[in-house]
């Protein structure tokens, strides 16, 4: 169990800096890759929503503590996600690399649009034309981070806990 | 169905957690203690994004290389060209210094562009969905405060809106909430600009005059008393012209690539912008001297383009070219 919150403290750590210094300026669009987002996604995924509220909640506060928006608005976000992909991977192909799509697809597109509910109730300006591309950018990244991601996540996983999750989509 | 119910317990719980804390954060604004342990977290966090920055910034580099090494012998001619324009340049360039030198005192402008800055790098943007700010590595330690203006070679970037000991955040100036107030076009229509997020930059012209604006048309900066913003930096220009009575809201293309932010400038020091008064007196003084000054004013533009050229590739660092002055020579009577 230390073992495991050692482990998601320390992907948590790796995805917020990889966030803020490596990917920040590879921009499409004006929109980032996130491996926070991703690695919330990978970690229900593999885990169930249990893991993923957990996680989710945790490094979403943590971004918004790093960030400059509302306190408690990135740890919605990212626990709603959290739950929505652990909750939903029974849906889906389990740990195919189709199942990994799209999850990462889901994933991304609801913490966008997550955001940008949020963004709209705090009343900063958007348009239409433009959070519909920001979520074809975003779902574009998490489709193409999914399949790096989350395998790698789950084997971390397996690694520590080799017995937990037999029903669970992690075994590919 | 106890092991089902539990996660969805948990969820509504910690989304409780999370709206309580954002109605405090949102009630609280920028001076509570929960902006104080998000400060904290900040100053905790960037020395390892510092850190982290620094070590990468070479295998960044070498990725860059090797991606742009399609385009390096394209570069290579480009720069040859370049060369070979600069030496010709290098010939007149102290007569041009001097030209430099006469322009500034005939325009009466060096004092009130004369301000202090302190460089500044750019660390890190916000983690999540916010990308409309950078994190600096100056802070209060070195003079920083929030409202601060910070500037680079091309132009306004963004204003200071936290700081830390060590670190600062700069909301950059196309922010969906960035609002500033801007003059337009050679006659300096005033204006409102909105920083736009994912769309383009707009200005709201707030005169009542009629006039027409050009694509291309310079937006620059416009002091008021009580700001930090010093009067005259370029925020961009123009895309598209209009009428200001059919198109009060005109897109303006940014001056400055907020993509691509390095080196930075945090203008500190500004001098007082002028009263209402002294605009008065000073247009009524621009009223005079274009009476009397026809072949100063016939040269003016071209050797305004001059000292553009002249800042940029004779000194080539950011901030050199922020204390010229404007192509309109002097601020329009309000």
């Amino acid at each position: 169990m230390i073992l495991r919150g050692l482990l998601m403290v320390v992907v948590a750590a790796v995805a917020l800096l990889a966030d803020t210094v490596l990917l920040a300026d590879l921009t499409l669009a004006g929109v980032a890759p996130s491996l926070t987002v991703m690695t919330v996604v990978g970690l229900a995924h593999a885990d169930g929503p249990g893991t993923g509220v957990r996680y989710g909640f945790g490094l979403g506060l943590a971004t918004d503590l790093l960030g400059d928006g509302l306190l408690g608005s990135g740890a919605l976000v990212l626990l709603a996600v959290g739950y929505l992909i652990g909750a939903g991977r029974r849906y889906w192909t389990g740990g195919t690399l189709a199942g990994q799509v799209v999850a990462g697809g889901v994933g991304s597109v609801a913490a966008t649009a997550g955001h940008a509910v949020l963004d709209l109730l705090v009343d900063a300006e958007g348009s239409v034309g433009a959070l519909l591309q920001e979520l074809a950018v975003g779902a574009l990244f998490g489709i193409l981070l999914a399949p790096l991601v989350l395998p790698a996540l789950a084997w971390l996983l397996e690694r520590l806990d080799p017995r937990a999750g037999l029903e669970s989509p992690r075994r590919w | 169905m106890a092991d089902r119910r539990r996660p969805r317990l948990l969820l509504a719980a910690l989304a409780l957690v999370s709206l309580v804390l954002m109605t405090l954060d949102f009630r609280e604004g920028d001076d509570g203690p929960l902006t104080a342990v998000q400060d904290r977290a900040v100053a905790l966090f960037a020395p390892v994004q510092e850190l982290v920055g620094s070590a990468v910034a070479p295998l960044e580099r070498a990725v860059e290389t090797v991606g742009e090494l399609g385009d390096l012998r394209e570069r290579n001619t480009a720069l040859e060209a370049e060369l070979e324009e600069l030496r010709q340049r290098s010939v007149s360039l102290a007569d041009l210094e001097r030209e430099n030198e006469r322009l500034r005192e005939l325009l009466d402008m060096r004092d009130r562009y004369d301000f202090e800055t302190v460089a500044a790098r750019v660390i890190a943007r916000p983690p999540g969905a916010s990308r409309w700010s950078v994190l600096v590595d100056v802070g209060t330690e070195d003079g920083i405060a929030a409202g601060m203006a910070v500037i680079d070679g091309e132009g306004l970037v963004g204003t200071v809106t936290r700081a830390t000991d060590g670190h600062a955040r700069v909301q950059l100036a196309h922010a969906p909430e960035a609002r500033y107030a801007v003059r337009l076009g050679e006659e300096g229509h005033d204006a409102l600009l909105s920083g736009g997020g994912h769309r383009a930059m707009e200005v709201q012209i707030i005169e009542d005059t009629q006039a027409e604006l050009e694509e291309g048309d310079r937006v620059l900066t416009r002091a008021f008393q009580g700001t930090s913003i010093p009067d005259g930096l370029p925020v961009g220009s123009l895309a598209e012209g209009g009428s200001t009575d059919r198109t009060p809201q005109l897109p303006v293309d940014p001056a400055v690539d907020f993509a691509s932010l390095d080196l930075v400038q945090v203008v500190v020091d500004v001098p007082e912008a002028p009263t209402p008064e002294e605009l008065d007196e000073e247009a009524e003084d621009d009223g005079d001297a274009a009476g009397t000054g026809d072949e100063d004013d016939d040269e003016d533009p071209e050797d305004a383009e001059d000292l553009d050229d002249v800042a940029t590739t004779g000194h080539g660092l950011a901030g050199v070219r922020t204390d010229r002055p404007s192509p309109t020579g002097a601020l329009p009577a309000p």
